[in-house]
């Protein structure tokens, strides 16, 4: 599921201080990785910008599997 | 007893690392993605995108600093803020001034001496959030302190990944020379061995479990301890890639 997405609903049911507190390293990792993909987007990229999807995608996993287990 | 030999998540992250790097410099030697066209040069917004990332970089960090004072408490907060703050700042310094290959946009609105002052606190915040996701982490719980920095040092290299090389094309810095999309491997070396270090020690201070003001006292300490160490191991991992042909 799109993580910006999941992060939306949870804001929606738990609210933002629940969430910021549960969530802050994940909303870190979208807004890093958001907004450099923005940059190279901005700058018509298309290979730092598949780059960047790449990074972040491996990024986001490797968060979630050291959370997980 | 406990049992000394690796935790086999450390195993993995080690083997997933190491696959990654191997890809990463056979991927450099069969092609070498052409540095961006003029990175540095006047751009014609205003620099609007640098000046963006400063400001959104300093919010982000004080957001980090008022997650931290939730989570852990003040305390703990500021055995861990301060030298992790002084030691982004003192080996970014220290390295541009030391490497000579790479210099900060002269645009940027906050610097301190040679450094744009929202990369070192950036820098930390990456750091409180593998640490972070490393204490709720039940597959780090039985980690070593040494198991942990190699686990944060991945994750922090994963998110420059990402980030760098756009970084460099847009101008936010401007490196002299460099095989990855005008970006050096060493970069990559660095950000892993200074987040390694710092993980390492902090954890091993952590699992001492000590009164606050030993913690603090203990937190600076190997804080000294790792800006030392990191040209050592900085020194000996460029070594093994410039064998490979890889700058």
């Amino acid at each position: 599921m799109c993580p910006a997405m999941d992060l939306a609903c949870e804001i929606r049911e738990k609210g933002l201080t629940a969430t910021f507190d549960r969530r802050w390293p994940d909303a870190f990792l979208l807004g890093t990785h958001g907004y450099f993909l923005m940059v190279a987007a901005l700058l018509g990229r298309v290979d730092l910008f598949a780059f960047g999807v790449a990074a972040a995608v491996g990024s986001w996993g490797m968060f979630a599997w050291v959370r997980s287990g | 007893m406990r049992s000394r030999r690796p935790h086999r998540a450390t195993l993995k992250a080690i083997a997933i690392l190491l696959a990654a790097l191997f890809l990463f410099t056979l991927a450099m030697r069969l092609h070498s993605p052409p540095a961006p066209d003029s990175p540095g040069e006047a751009r014609g917004d205003g620099w609007l995108l640098l000046h963006a990332f400063e400001v959104l970089g300093i919010v982000v960090f004080a957001l980090t600093v008022v997650h931290a004072r939730r989570a852990w408490g003040d305390a703990r907060v500021l055995c861990f803020f301060p030298p992790v703050v002084v030691y982004a700042f003192v080996f970014e310094d220290v390295n541009i001034q030391l490497s000579q290959i790479y210099t900060y946009n002269n645009n940027a609105w906050f610097v301190v001496h040679n450094t744009m002052v929202v990369v070192p606190l950036g820098w930390c915040a990456i750091v409180y959030v593998t640490i972070l996701t490393l204490g709720r982490s039940p597959r780090a719980a039985a980690m070593t302190p040494v198991e942990k920095g190699l686990l944060a040092g991945s994750m922090a290299l994963t998110i420059d990944l990402g980030i760098d090389a756009t970084a460099f094309a847009y101008g936010l810095w401007v490196w002299d020379r460099g095989s990855w999309f005008g970006v050096p491997m060493m970069n990559f070396i660095g950000w892993f061995v200074v987040v390694f270090l710092w993980v390492s020690l902090r954890s091993w201070v952590e699992a001492k479990g000590l009164p606050a003001g030993k913690e603090a006292r203990y937190t600076w300490g190997t804080t000294l301890i790792a800006l030392g160490a990191q040209y050592p191991l900085y020194g000996a991992f460029i070594l093994f890639f410039r064998l490979w042909g890889v700058d």
